[in-house]
């Protein structure tokens, strides 16, 4: 009886953490800028109206380009992204996986995917967008400015992708063949043959070391994330992680976009009072035309 | 290890309310689909387009050679590298169908020289080639007119 109990009482704490979640939304406004931008560079050039080779793919092109701007500037911020979510759908499993379009059907688009559907279910657009802009405006007296606060259980679910990620990325690496560097010498072989940092390739014994190390890493962070006490040196660590993967091997998108959905783990209305300090401290500096 | 969780907002405990079970419902399910999803994959190998694998970079070196190819000329033995073999200046720009998923495709990916009819020298390799439980030693006397015959150096040919 007791396990069930304590079973029935985690599972509250989890839903209470997760479904119940409020607060601020400056880090969701953050991320649905930072992600929009992120899609910008990923496929600006490949869906621009001059690649189209037939009407539908101009057509494509044309609600990207449309979609995505809403997006960054948040007009009709959670529509956009939700548009911009069944443009990126379209293109990674239609034109990716059943077509074959190179590269779309990789795992940095997977996982811009799911950040954009997740943008779409919060209240995005409550901070740093066109539609509090005009919200502002409009607005007869203070009661009719929307609070820059809400639901935050799709935040929530942006921090247990991360978990996910770490988690079963690391379960993939735990055999004999990563373990013992064999695979890392592969990925350094596929990126480094050739280049100038192909001496990387034979670091041997480092490699076994360095591939240990990505994998105790990547279960200690699935976890690790969560605790907010442990958040001033696991977060750095992930990024240094991510960073790594950044410059060393051809990930393309996937170590900025997991580096701006680290927002989704921190304290949110920590992030609002931070900003505050941040646009106070220059509000009573001197004026930005004598900085 | 305790996780230890936040609370879901910053104001006093009283003032906050439950979320409506349609929410705690979709909370969940949307949950379970992202932490699960990828299990059936990744532990049973039962792959969907549905349901997502974090398998980042384990197919990466798949295929690739690391050794070195020799061309048995008349006046002496010339090493050159599976790159220089394939005539690219780096792995990221092989094409995926001229990697090596059997011995036999040596002969393909070693067409630029195979191909050349100035080229009459015999073209061996002896090396290694990456699959997904590590290095595989890989052996072929003749590349261009005996592909059959290549094999991995830990099975008899």
């Amino acid at each position: 009886m007791n396990l069930i109990a304590t079973a029935n009482a985690r599972i509250a704490d989890f839903l209470r953490w997760g479904a119940d979640a409020q607060g601020s939304t400056r880090p969701l406004g953050l991320m649905r800028i930072a992600i929009a931008t992120i899609v910008f560079v990923r496929f600006a050039n490949e869906v621009s109206l001059y690649q189209g080779d037939s009407l539908s793919f101009v057509l494509l092109g044309v609600a990207f380009f449309g979609l995505t701007s809403m997006m960054l500037v948040g007009f009709k911020a959670q529509a956009s992204c939700a548009g911009v979510a069944l443009t990126l759908m379209t293109m990674h499993f239609s034109m990716g996986k059943m077509h074959g379009y190179p590269g779309w059907s990789s795992h940095h688009i997977y996982i811009l995917i799911v950040s954009v559907v997740l943008l779409a279910l919060s209240p995005c657009g409550r901070s740093f967008s066109w539609d509090r802009y005009r919200a502002l405006s409009q607005a007869q007296d203070a009661r009719d400015i929307p609070p820059e606060y809400g639901d935050l259980w799709p935040q929530r679910l942006i921090a247990l992708q991360l978990a996910a990620l770490y988690f079963w990325a690391a379960v993939d690496k735990t055999n004999w063949s990563f373990l013992s560097g064999q695979r890392l010498e592969e990925a350094f072989i596929w990126s480094f043959t050739g280049r100038a940092l192909e001496p990387l390739i034979s670091l041997g014994a480092i490699l076994a070391v360095l591939s240990v190390i990505v994998v105790v890493v990547e279960y200690f962070l699935a976890f690790a994330i969560f605790v907010r006490r442990w958040q001033m040196f696991v977060l750095p660590l992930g990024l240094a992680l991510h960073a790594a993967f950044y410059v060393l091997l051809p990930v393309n998108t996937y170590s900025a976009t997991v580096m701006v959905l680290y927002l989704a783990l921190l304290d949110p209305d920590a992030v609002h009072r931070f900003l505050d300090r941040m646009i106070q401290s220059h509000g009573q500096g001197p004026s930005p035309h004598r900085l | 290890m305790a996780l230890t969780y936040t609370a879901p907002t910053d104001a006093p405990a009283h003032t906050q309310r439950s979320a409506p079970a349609s929410r705690r419902a979709v909370f969940s399910v949307l949950a379970a689909f992202i932490l699960l999803g990828p299990a059936p994959g990744q532990l049973f190998g039962l792959h969907s387009m549905f349901l997502r694998e974090w398998v980042m970079f384990s197919a990466a070196g798949i295929g690739l050679l690391k050794g070195h190819f020799t061309l048995h000329r008349a006046d002496g033995v010339v090493t050159v590298s599976p790159l220089e073999v394939v005539g690219l200046p780096s792995y990221l720009a092989l094409p995926l169908d001229r990697r090596i998923y059997e011995p036999a495709d040596l002969k393909a990916f070693a067409a630029r020289i195979c191909n050349d009819a100035r080229e009459t020298a015999r073209l061996s390799f002896e090396g290694s080639v990456g699959t997904f439980s590590g290095w595989r030693p890989l052996i072929a006397d003749d590349v261009c007119n005996a592909p059959a015959q290549a094999h991995y150096g830990d099975v008899l040919p």
